[in-house]
């Protein structure tokens, strides 16, 4: 299924070769000549979207690219095509890692869902881990500022995103399999926290790229 | 118990040795793949009950990972001469005498902590691309 604004590129031996190159709705991005600079972006919450600024032989214009529809549904044909480097037995000898690590009714729930959540010991934080989209940091109790009383609250910290080894650029995959890359984050979050903090990527939970 | 030594891997999923009681050849794979993987930058977990620590180095002679930073188990004389510790420049203005008590900075540091590697089970994972 094409997107808007995103070329389909599609594997040669992939089905569905008439499709090849095709964009849903037209090109509509301008073409970025060499004299284009970036003057500010910021993302727009009453759009959904990341706003530029953008100067040009100095006329200056804003451009919006929403963090909806089109990009969303890129990463996820993107992560679609990653899966061809998995196999099922890979995934299946992943799953029965996995059910040595957790309790069985989050297996359970992983298994139909793919996701289960956990607590980290020592820090509090609630972690959501889903199988192909980054690993979501709940806190449970926030203020709103120092001297502030504690309250319960949940809110979303950050979103990580960590794929050993390797990755397929513009998708949620790995070069390991779905399960993998959970238990990498499980392990990581149990053994060393910090470390996990410090090497993933954090995404805002607006972003495409955070999978909400 | 048999230890076990998970290696989350790509190609044909996440690589599995177990250790077997007279089965040196398993035993001699994971040294090489363990020493080469911390040479790599994987990181290793043991896990303790249920509890993931951190393998800082690996002792191939004993076949035992070190779960603390290798030189506590270089110095072994510093607990039995606790004068020597925490007189660093930073820390102290002058030779500590018998009433004043000695300033100590830092993590304390304990005994390191060693566990065989064919009794525990350890998970390995490779140094992050991103994401």
């Amino acid at each position: 299924m094409p997107v808007s604004n995103l070329p389909l590129i599609l594997e040669k031996r992939y089905p569905y070769q008439k499709l090849q190159g095709f964009t849903l709705g037209g090109n509509k991005e301008q073409d970025l000549g060499d004299d284009v600079k970036i003057r500010n972006s910021w993302y727009s919450w009453e759009r959904n979207a990341i706003v530029y600024v953008v100067e040009d032989g100095g006329k200056i214009f804003h451009v919006t690219v929403p963090e909806a529809g089109g990009k969303k549904l890129g990463l996820w044909f993107n992560t679609m095509q990653a899966a061809e480097a998995w196999t099922v037995e890979m995934e299946l000898r992943a799953l029965g890692k996995l059910k040595e690590m957790i309790r069985s009714h989050l297996y359970n729930a992983y298994f139909h869902t793919g996701t289960f959540i956990e607590m980290s010991k020592k820090t509090g934080i609630t972690y959501v881990f889903r199988r192909l989209r980054p690993t979501i940091a709940l806190t449970s109790r926030m203020r709103l500022g120092l001297g502030e009383e504690w309250r319960d609250d949940t809110r979303i910290l950050t979103i990580l995103c960590l794929h050993p080894l390797g990755y397929y650029g513009g998708s949620w995959g790995g070069v390991m399999c779905p399960t993998d890359d959970v238990i990498a984050h499980l392990t990581l979050m149990r053994g060393d926290e910090a470390y996990f903090w410090r090497k993933a990527n954090h995404h805002p939970s607006y972003s495409a790229e955070g999978g909400l | 118990m048999n230890g076990q030594l998970d290696v989350l891997n790509c190609g044909y999923g996440h690589l599995q040795i177990k250790f077997d009681k007279g089965n040196e050849d398993d035993a001699d794979k994971a040294r090489r793949v363990i020493k080469d993987m911390l040479k790599r930058g994987y990181c290793l977990f043991v896990e303790i009950d249920g509890e993931f620590h951190k393998v800082k180095a690996f002792d191939p002679e004993r076949d035992e990972y070190i779960l603390k930073d290798p030189a506590d188990i270089e110095v072994p004389n510093e607990q039995a001469n606790p004068a020597a510790e925490g007189t660093t420049p930073a820390t102290t203005a002058e030779a500590p005498t018998d009433a004043q008590p000695i300033r100590r900075v830092g993590r304390p540091r304990g005994p390191s902590k060693r566990l065989s590697m064919r009794t525990h089970r350890a998970t390995a994972i490779g140094p992050t691309a991103g994401g």
